[in-house]
């Protein structure tokens, strides 16, 4: 009983810091990530695609939040939010070459 | 702008009456499943007609506005109307 | 946890609700408040009067401008409007090393300066209600992360309450439990696309301190140069050294603003840049009511002979979809009606939130046997969140009717006051049982809120009568909105003490 009620308490703390941190961190890497999306998908201005980014990445941060309380396990939730980072950051760094 | 919100206020009313509960409250008898029908689509062609009629005219961006703040307060006159139908029965 | 998709959605509404609700409802109810910013701080500086404003006020205020005010960089007059009759003059005196701003409040009808007592006025709660009184110390992170928690919430709540979406809106009056719930829902409802622009605006507001990561990294000054390059503004102004007198009749030039802006009354404020100079410049900025952006739209004339200048272009969209919801959330293009409807679905959010915390504690409450801390706790900060706010208010409202004109500090004083109170009815919530201090407080703001017309009626009859006399309905409807604050309470009082025996 102790043992189940350590680990339910566990998994909520993760999925809390998933929504918390892990969704923040998800959101800027969005904000960075989609600047090049939206200069070569919508041939926007870099001004422009920065502001777009930035404003959008309130979207990618909510979706985080809903995620990491919905996905099956906190360990699963993580997975995914750090693979989407991974995902962002490398479009980022595409995008900067 | 005062008809649009009186169309809104109607359609709102006319969908309400789709659903089986508040029908019988309203009319004291059950709904058919034409009825239903009638109600629903009138309901929802009103909605837009108010909409429309409302979006047609100068400014549509601030009638917008106008439009989701009249339904905000329309949806709670009708919600209350028929609860308080409901509890006179 | 379980995996359904739905009891996750619940779980999430009841904690995230939980967790920053007070803290929501202050926001809201402040923020509801602010629609009235400027009828509030009209009725806070009564010195201001009830007269009409004659059209003779821009000549008048240019006149003494010139006497005044020779010599400076920049005047500025700011107009009364129909919200607020507070016709206010401002200059800068090019002094060094610092420039001097002055400011002057005048009569709208002989057109002399008048003192106004020191007050933030409605501002106060437009302010608090993003900086929570901690601008320094990042209150506006706060209100960013119960923004983002509304919208959480609203996600959630949509999942959680779904019954009453299939049922349309049935609010079921057998049970008070049940009641509760269900106003909760409906009142959640309609006010979906409120909360939504609301809460999204916000984050959209404040995205240089939220978000700033993206363009700190793409550009050397962040935030600063983004904003620089996607807006748009007024060419910078050259100074030409050569003397010159403006103009001080202003007929020639409202002339042509009229043809440009065809609406009555569209100027908010006219600002003069370097009025003594050959290449001096006249701003018209005019009032937002046309449209949602939060752009001010000016007109630019030489100061000198009046002719026109080249305005701004239009901006880019980035900035025009932040500027949009900018101008959503502070509403100023708002007429007297939809104010109103605003007003009412801020109310209707306030009630929300406040009904969802009451709800946490009674569905709890019911089911366990032994209470422990959490139920306390949270039980105690409902009554100070709900109606210790409500009687802070007021007791900021007392304060700005009775601190001494001349005190120092006037206006922290009063905002002092408001903190105090709330303290107080925290406190006072710790010591008493809560149904007690439900009823007690319940009944102390009613009679605050009822009082306060009569005590403003007493301090100085004059305000009222002129009020009364000229129709000047900001002053009077906020004294109306004050007695209907009262009132509620009051029947809330008794409703509460009726089911309480």
């Amino acid at each position: 009983m102790l043992q189940l009620f350590s680990h339910y308490q566990l998994e909520i703390t993760a999925r809390c810091l998933a929504a918390t941190v892990g969704a923040y961190c998800f959101a800027i890497a969005s904000s960075l990530g989609m600047v090049p999306v939206f200069i070569n998908l919508f041939g926007s201005l870099q001004a422009d695609a920065v502001y777009f980014a930035t404003l959008y990445s309130y979207f990618f941060g909510f979706i985080a939040i809903i995620w990491s309380f919905c996905q099956r396990s906190a360990l699963l939730a993580w997975r995914d939010i750090v693979m989407a980072c991974v995902i962002l950051m490398a479009l980022h760094f595409w995008g900067t070459i | 702008m005062i008809l649009s919100y009186l169309l809104q206020l109607v359609a709102l009313w006319l969908l309400s009456m789709a659903m089986t509960k508040h029908f019988r409250h309203s009319f004291k008898r059950s709904l058919s499943a034409r009825q239903e029908q009638c109600f629903s689509i009138g309901g929802w062609l009103t909605l837009v007609i108010s909409f429309i009629s409302l979006l047609s005219g100068e400014f549509p961006a601030l009638m917008g506005v106008y439009w989701l703040s009249f339904l905000a307060l329309n949806i709670l006159l009708i919600a209350l109307f028929n609860s308080w139908k409901s509890r006179k029965r | 946890m379980k995996p359904d998709f739905r009891k996750t959605m619940i779980w999430l509404h009841t904690y995230s609700g939980l967790v920053l609700g007070w803290l929501l409802l202050a926001i809201f109810v402040t923020g509801t408040l602010s629609y009235f910013n400027h009828e509030i701080s009209q009725w806070m500086k009564p010195e201001l009067g009830s007269k009409p404003v004659s059209s003779m006020a821009i000549n008048q205020s240019l006149q003494r401008l010139n006497t005044d005010a020779s010599g400076a960089i920049n005047w500025r007059i700011n107009l009364a409007t129909s919200r607020n009759n507070h016709l206010k003059l401002s200059w800068t005196m090019a002094n060094k090393p610092k420039n001097i701003r002055h400011s002057q409040t005048l009569d709208s009808q002989s057109f002399q300066p008048i003192e106004v007592r020191d007050t933030q006025g409605g501002n106060f709660f437009r302010t608090f209600h993003y900086t929570l009184q901690l601008r320094d110390y990042g209150g506006r992170y706060f209100a960013g992360i119960a923004a983002m928690m509304m919208l959480v919430g609203i996600f959630s709540g949509i999942f959680t309450h779904r019954r009453f979406f299939r049922d349309f809106f049935t609010v079921r009056l057998n049970n008070v439990l049940k009641t509760l719930t269900d106003l909760h829902a409906v009142v959640g409802i309609i006010t979906i696309p409120f909360c939504f622009i609301l809460s999204v605006s916000a984050l959209f507001i404040y995205i240089s301190m939220y978000m700033p990561w993206s363009m700190d990294h793409h550009y050397d000054k962040g935030s600063r140069e983004l904003n620089a390059l996607v807006s748009t503004s007024l060419p910078a102004l050259i100074p030409a050294n050569i003397a010159a007198k403006p103009i001080t009749d202003f007929t020639v030039i409202l002339a042509q603003v009229q043809q440009q802006w065809p609406e009555q009354n569209a100027i908010k404020r006219i600002s003069y840049e370097l009025p003594f100079d050959a290449n001096g410049r006249i701003v018209v900025s005019r009032h937002k009511s046309m449209s949602l952006s939060n752009k001010t739209q000016v007109l630019a004339f030489s100061s000198v002979d009046g002719h026109a200048l080249t305005g701004a272009e239009s901006e880019r969209t980035a900035r025009m979809l932040r500027r949009i919801f900018y101008g959503l959330h502070e509403a100023l293009f708002a007429s007297a009606g939809l104010r109103w409807l605003l007003f009412f679905m801020g109310s209707a959010s306030c009630l929300l939130i406040a009904s969802g915390m009451v709800m946490w504690l009674n569905k709890r409450l019911a089911k366990v046997k032994q209470r422990h801390l959490g139920h306390y706790l949270v039980e105690r900060l409902n009554i100070a969140g709900i109606i210790g706010l409500i009687l802070a208010i007021a007791g900021y409202f007392y304060a700005n009717r009775l601190l001494d004109f001349n005190l120092a500090q006037r206006a922290d004083a009063e905002i002092s006051v408001f903190l105090l109170t709330w303290l107080a009815a925290l406190t006072y919530s710790f010591i008493r049982p809560a149904q007690r201090a439900w009823l007690e407080l319940l009944l102390i703001t009613a009679i605050a809120y009822l009082l306060l017309p009569f005590v403003d009626f007493i301090l100085n009859p004059q305000w009222l009568l002129q009020a009364w006399q000229y129709n000047n309905w900001v002053y009077l409807g906020v004294d109306l909105a004050l007695l209907t604050t009262g009132s509620i309470s009051l029947i809330f009082y008794c409703w509460l003490r009726g089911r309480n025996n």
